[in-house]
């Protein structure tokens, strides 16, 4: 017989101070954390406006700033190590190595500079042709150097070098696999594959690398919404941590979900909170190597933490352990 | 007969207060459109982006807590109510909106 516990109570050390907080229950296999906020002082320039696409590379959190019109570079620890200002609607930003690539919704360009701030290349213009946007809204690097842009209004994925030449897109507005309706981010996992938030389709689809339909889930599909375990009501943002897994932010739900590459649901959190402890509206999500994930918040201008563990079939001594 | 024409009359000062005259005076600046319950940011990026491509407007800005979005527009330039419509519906904004004035 399966004991199924509502909640249990696990000790769980944040930023070295230790707190006791309610595990929700969920029906996945798979215990995640409590949000916890994280960071982000309102003094020294890094307090935020608007936080929505965040990115983690080489132990920094990278944040854009939409309102502030701004990239902030953050350490592990919330303090502000850097900032790019200068850009219009910044809504997401890619890191690999030292260069970032920032996607301007309202400018139609993507910006690709170094952390020094020297933009080495900015490429895109307003329109519906190859190369040119209409809001981009989601970007992600591959590990041979490809940009992928999510194109909000032109319901499409497009693919350029790292320099900006375009290269091929697919999609166009529909509720078919391979089809879009405003798609807002992009995440590329270790097998070259893309994962893109397909938002008001309510579901994430996964391509190879030349655009070829491979997999979708959220729900029952044709665009439908809802409030169950795996279903999505607006998939807003995405992303892969090192075992390949998918964390997506399920803004109406006010929740993240976990998924295997293959889409079969493994956690989620953020549904049972309240008060403070409450998501309003999940922007962007990024994965550490620790199996940290970090979370912005639109509306509440700021960043929590999620630590989601292997736990299966546990009591509250193993919950406790997964949680730590 | 005078009482109902009366009625009329004050119903189409309100109207007249409450509703921008066509086109906008640029000296009015800003001009408030009341977007109750906007659920989120791209709804009002939407439409920020598809206001911006007209012409008269200086500015655009969310005004989150009020459920507002402000428009600025330039000196010496005019954006009608239809104009603000038309953006609208370019940007798909899917709720009720109302233009309020200035």
């Amino acid at each position: 017989m399966r004991a199924i516990s509502l909640s249990v109570v696990v000790a769980i050390v944040v930023a070295g101070t230790t707190a006791y907080a309610l595990v929700p229950w969920s029906p996945a296999r798979e215990i995640c954390s409590p949000i916890e906020p994280w960071g982000v002082a309102e003094t020294d320039g890094a307090r935020l406006n608007r936080p929505m696409g965040l990115a983690w590379a080489g132990g920094f959190l990278y944040v854009a700033d939409t309102e502030h019109g701004e990239i902030k570079k953050l350490a592990e620890n919330g303090r502000l190590v850097a900032r790019w200002p200068g850009f219009e609607r910044p809504v997401t930003v890619a890191v690999t190595g030292d260069t970032l690539y920032v996607a301007d919704f309202l400018s139609d360009r993507i910006t690709r500079l170094r952390a020094d701030g020297t933009v080495i290349t900015r490429w895109g213009r307003s329109g519906s042709g190859d190369g040119a946007f209409d809001a981009p809204s989601g970007i992600a690097v591959d590990r041979r150097g490809n940009v992928y842009v999510a194109d909000f209004y032109n319901h499409r994925i497009q693919k350029f070098t790292a320099d900006g030449k375009f290269l091929l897109q697919w999609g166009g507005k529909g509720r078919r696999g391979g089809r879009f309706r405003f798609p807002t981010e992009i995440a590329v996992n270790d097998q070259g594959e893309i994962l893109v938030a397909d938002a008001y389709n309510n579901r994430v689809q996964k391509f190879n690398r030349q655009g070829d339909y491979l997999a979708q889930w959220g729900g029952v599909g044709f665009g439908i919404a809802g409030r169950w375990p795996g279903w999505f009501r607006l998939a807003k943002s995405l992303t892969v941590d090192r075992r390949g897994d998918v964390y997506v932010a399920d803004a109406f739900n006010r929740r993240i979900q976990k998924f295997t590459a293959a889409g079969e649901l493994l956690g989620q959190s953020g549904t049972r909170a309240s008060g403070d402890r409450q998501l309003r509206y999940p922007a962007g999500v990024a994965a550490d190597p620790n199996g940290r994930v970090y979370v912005s918040d639109f509306f509440a201008n700021r960043i929590w933490k999620i630590e989601c563990g292997r736990s299966r079939k546990t009591g509250p001594a193993d919950a406790a352990r997964t949680g730590g | 007969m005078e009482a109902v024409l009366q009625k009329i009359a004050a119903a189409l000062f309100s109207a007249a207060l409450l509703v921008p005259a066509d086109p906008l005076p640029a000296a009015d600046r800003t001009v408030i459109v009341s977007v109750p319950g906007i659920p989120g940011p791209y709804c009002a990026y939407g439409v920020e982006k598809r206001l911006y491509e007209l012409d008269g407007v200086h500015r655009v800005v969310p005004v989150w807590e009020k459920e507002q979005i402000r428009i600025l527009i330039k000196d010496g330039e005019t954006v009608t109510s239809e104009q603000i419509r038309a953006a609208f519906e370019r940007s798909e904004y899917p709720y009720d909106y109302k233009i309020l004035g200035r």
